[in-house]
């Protein structure tokens, strides 16, 4: 079943960060409340651009997610996998911080993480 | 090298202090996002995917030592240890932290550097020959005259909020090593029949999503009417380009729908009322930018190295990197040693920290501690002894960047795509590295010949799709990764824009499909034809029925 988590980049340092249940900004998407469509989700967006208007964030916007075998948390589409994993261009340069950031993005990437990496 | 004056400095600093201030008031909340945007525009910085992202200046494409050990300073202090080239002569830093961007950008000046003009619809950063000042077939040095359209243009009132960005670029030679064709004005140096200089002048080129090759406006204005005639063009372009439609802004657009003659005809009419103006560029101005550029003091050395020629003969290795990266220079026994950004299986265009500081030491002791960046996201030693070529490849060697690759399949343009644009359809790098471990066979490489591939992630083509002899494109299709192949591009002196051969093809697929593209090439190719040689003598249909077998059996 999908469900939606809501994003943005933060201010300060315009990384991609996460709402969080508390109402903080998670920079791990695993770490991201799980919402339902509807007023569940319109609540917290109007949270969201409170903290936009706060200047926590810029832009914060929802994504679809599932949730995965293990419980982890992953985008729908392949853009916000991107964002939320890191570059797929090399391993380095993907988001060491969240666990198993190599297997998101070699579901993304597989020739490459396959052959180099 | 040009060297700031007072002016330069103190323009500078106050640039970085005005934006101190405007990052401040962000960071409290005084301004919005909507408000802060065209002023961080302003100075180089852009919100991308995963974080800010600076787009720095390299003024015509030279820098020094001094400059790139402060890039890599940068890299590691306010990055994550490397930056990426990019093709107009710019490198781009993709994680600086807003609230530190201030102080980096105080680091730069410190260094004579910044990141104006990078972004924003203003005059952008004027790009020159990577090689001026060194080959032989140029009519000068192109860097004297971009650096004085950038004095020119840098302050100039009317010219700051223009409908939408505007490039140029400065070459000197028949061969294009800049894009010419596809700037909003492309100038090339030329000398007429009475032996003085001036400029064939192309007007509205672009890329882009209408990809248009510039129409030759005049084919010579004298040296001394070059801001004029910029100028006159520039008001024109103001005055007529279109501000309703930011994809119909660009003056490529103006000329198309106006017509070339009309358009020039008014460009003509505003030149006459300007041209004995104070725009005329004085002598003793053009003497004294000039003497920035003086020839480094160049030994005399003879033609032909023996030692040289022995090195070769004994290192196959070291023989191949000559023939693919080395090109002839104007002085006897130097050499322009061109180094590729595009070692197999990495991101094009990337540098790490470390070898940013390498690379300083080596042009320190091999290069007259100068640096060039070119268009096609790779560097260049502009003034290398011949004597001094095998010692320069071992230690390019050790620190990764003696790929000999230069204009074969794997130096490829890649724009960042979707691993780091908010724009971007799909993903352009891990194509360009897949494609690379694919062809990494040298020998195939070199059999190949010159083959210019080129990758953009959406269509405002970054990546300069639309002049690769082969280009791909990424699009969207129903939420998957596709590329569309266009061939027979060229974003040189014989320019085109390549046609696009059929429907796309997924991620999966697109490699193989290259892959028969050019298999289908080397059965059909003459003698030395080069791809694009091939491509235009048989013309599409042989690769389109290659490609979609399938179409051809249902219309038999
Ligand atoms: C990741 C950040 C980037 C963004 C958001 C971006 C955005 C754009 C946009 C919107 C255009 C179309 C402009 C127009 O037609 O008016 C464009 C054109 C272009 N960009 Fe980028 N770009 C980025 C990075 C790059 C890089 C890394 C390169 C070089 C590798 C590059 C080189 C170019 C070139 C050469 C054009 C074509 C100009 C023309 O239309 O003639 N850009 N870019
Ligand atoms: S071509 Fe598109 S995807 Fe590539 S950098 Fe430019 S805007 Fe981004």
């Amino acid at each position: 079943m999908t469900r939606q988590v809501i994003t943005a980049n933060r201010l300060k340092d315009g990384l991609v960060v996460f709402l969080a249940e508390d109402g903080s900004w998670a920079d791990s998407i695993l770490d991201a409340q799980l919402l339902k469509a509807g007023s569940e989700l319109d609540n917290r967006l109007v949270l969201a651009n409170a903290a936009e208007q706060a200047k926590i964030v810029v832009g914060p916007y929802e994504i679809e997610v599932t949730e995965t075998d293990t419980g982890d948390i992953r985008p729908v589409r392949y853009r916000e996998r991107i964002r939320a994993y890191g570059p797929s261009t090399h391993a380095d340069f993907a988001r060491q911080d969240i666990p198993g950031h190599l297997t998101h993005l070699d579901d993304v990437s597989p020739v490459y993480f396959n052959g180099v990496g | 090298m040009y060297r700031y004056d007072e002016f330069d400095r103190n323009f500078v600093n106050e640039r970085v202090t005005e934006f101190r201030g405007q990052v401040a008031r962000r960071l409290s909340g005084e301004m919005s996002e909507e408000e802060f945007r065209p002023l961080r525009l302003m100075n180089g910085l852009y919100l991308q995917l995963h974080a800010y992202m600076l787009r720095v200046a390299i003024p015509y494409g030279t820098f020094s030592s001094v400059q790139m050990r402060k890039l890599a300073h940068i890299a590691r202090t306010y990055d994550r240890g490397y930056g990426h080239f990019t093709t107009r002569q710019n490198i781009q830093f993709n994680w600086p932290k807003l609230d530190q961007v201030p102080d980096l950008l105080a680091e730069l000046a410190d260094v004579e550097m910044h990141a104006i003009q990078t972004s924003g619809n203003c005059i952008r950063n004027v790009t020159a020959d990577p090689y001026a000042g060194a080959v032989a077939d140029e009519v000068d040095d192109s860097r004297i005259w971009a650096e004085i359209v950038r004095q020119w243009s840098t302050l100039h009132p009317e010219f700051t909020y223009l409908g939408r960005k505007f490039k140029i670029a400065v070459s000197a030679s028949d061969f294009d090593r800049a894009v010419i064709r596809f700037h909003d004005i492309g100038l090339i140096l030329k000398k007429n029949d009475a032996g003085e200089t001036g400029f064939q002048v192309w007007v509205g080129g672009g890329l882009g999503r209408t990809p248009m090759i510039g129409k030759v406006f005049n084919e010579f204005v004298p040296q001394q009417d070059l801001l004029s005639y910029l100028e006159a063009v520039l008001r024109v372009y103001n005055m007529y380009g279109r501000r309703d439609n930011k994809y119909k802004a660009r003056i490529k657009i103006l000329v198309h729908e106006t017509g070339i003659d009309e358009l020039k005809a008014k460009v003509e009419a505003e030149w006459r009322e300007i041209r004995d103006s104070a725009l005329k560029v004085p002598d003793d101005e053009v003497a004294r930018i000039r003497s920035y550029f003086a020839p480094p003091p160049f030994e005399q050395l003879d033609a032909i190295d023996r030692s040289f020629e022995t090195k070769k003969f004994e290192n196959p290795e070291f023989a191949r990197w000559v023939t693919g990266n080395v090109v002839a220079h104007r002085e006897p026994g130097y050499r322009i040693v061109n180094i590729s950004l595009k070692p197999e299986g990495l991101p094009p265009g990337d540098i790490t920290a470390d070898q940013m500081e390498d690379l300083a030491d080596l042009a320190e002791t091999y290069s007259f501690d100068e640096i060039r960046a070119t268009h096609e996201q790779n560097l260049v030693f502009a003034h290398v002894k011949q004597s001094e070529l095998f010692e320069l490849w071992q230690e390019l060697a050790e620190i990764g960047l003696a790929m000999p690759n230069i204009g074969k399949v794997s130096d490829m343009i890649a724009c960042p795509g979707l691993d780091y644009c908010a724009l971007a359809n799909a993903r352009a790098i891990p194509l360009a590295q897949r494609i690379s471990k694919r062809y990494a066979d040298l020998d195939q490489q070199f059999d190949l010949g010159e083959l210019k591939l080129k990758i953009s992630g959406c269509i405002n083509a970054c990546g300069h799709h639309h002049v690769g002899h082969i280009g791909l494109l990424g699009v969207d299709r129903r939420g998957e990764e596709y590329y569309q192949i266009t061939l027979g591009g060229s974003g040189a002196e014989d320019a085109a824009i390549g046609s696009i051969i059929g429907p796309a093809f997924s991620s999966e697929t697109v490699v193989d499909a290259l892959e028969s593209v050019i298999s289908l090439f080397v059965e059909l190719r003459l003698d030395k034809e080069r791809f694009l040689d091939t491509y235009r003598r048989v013309g599409a249909a042989p690769f389109k029925s290659r490609l979609y077998p399938e179409k051809l059996d249902a219309a038999a």
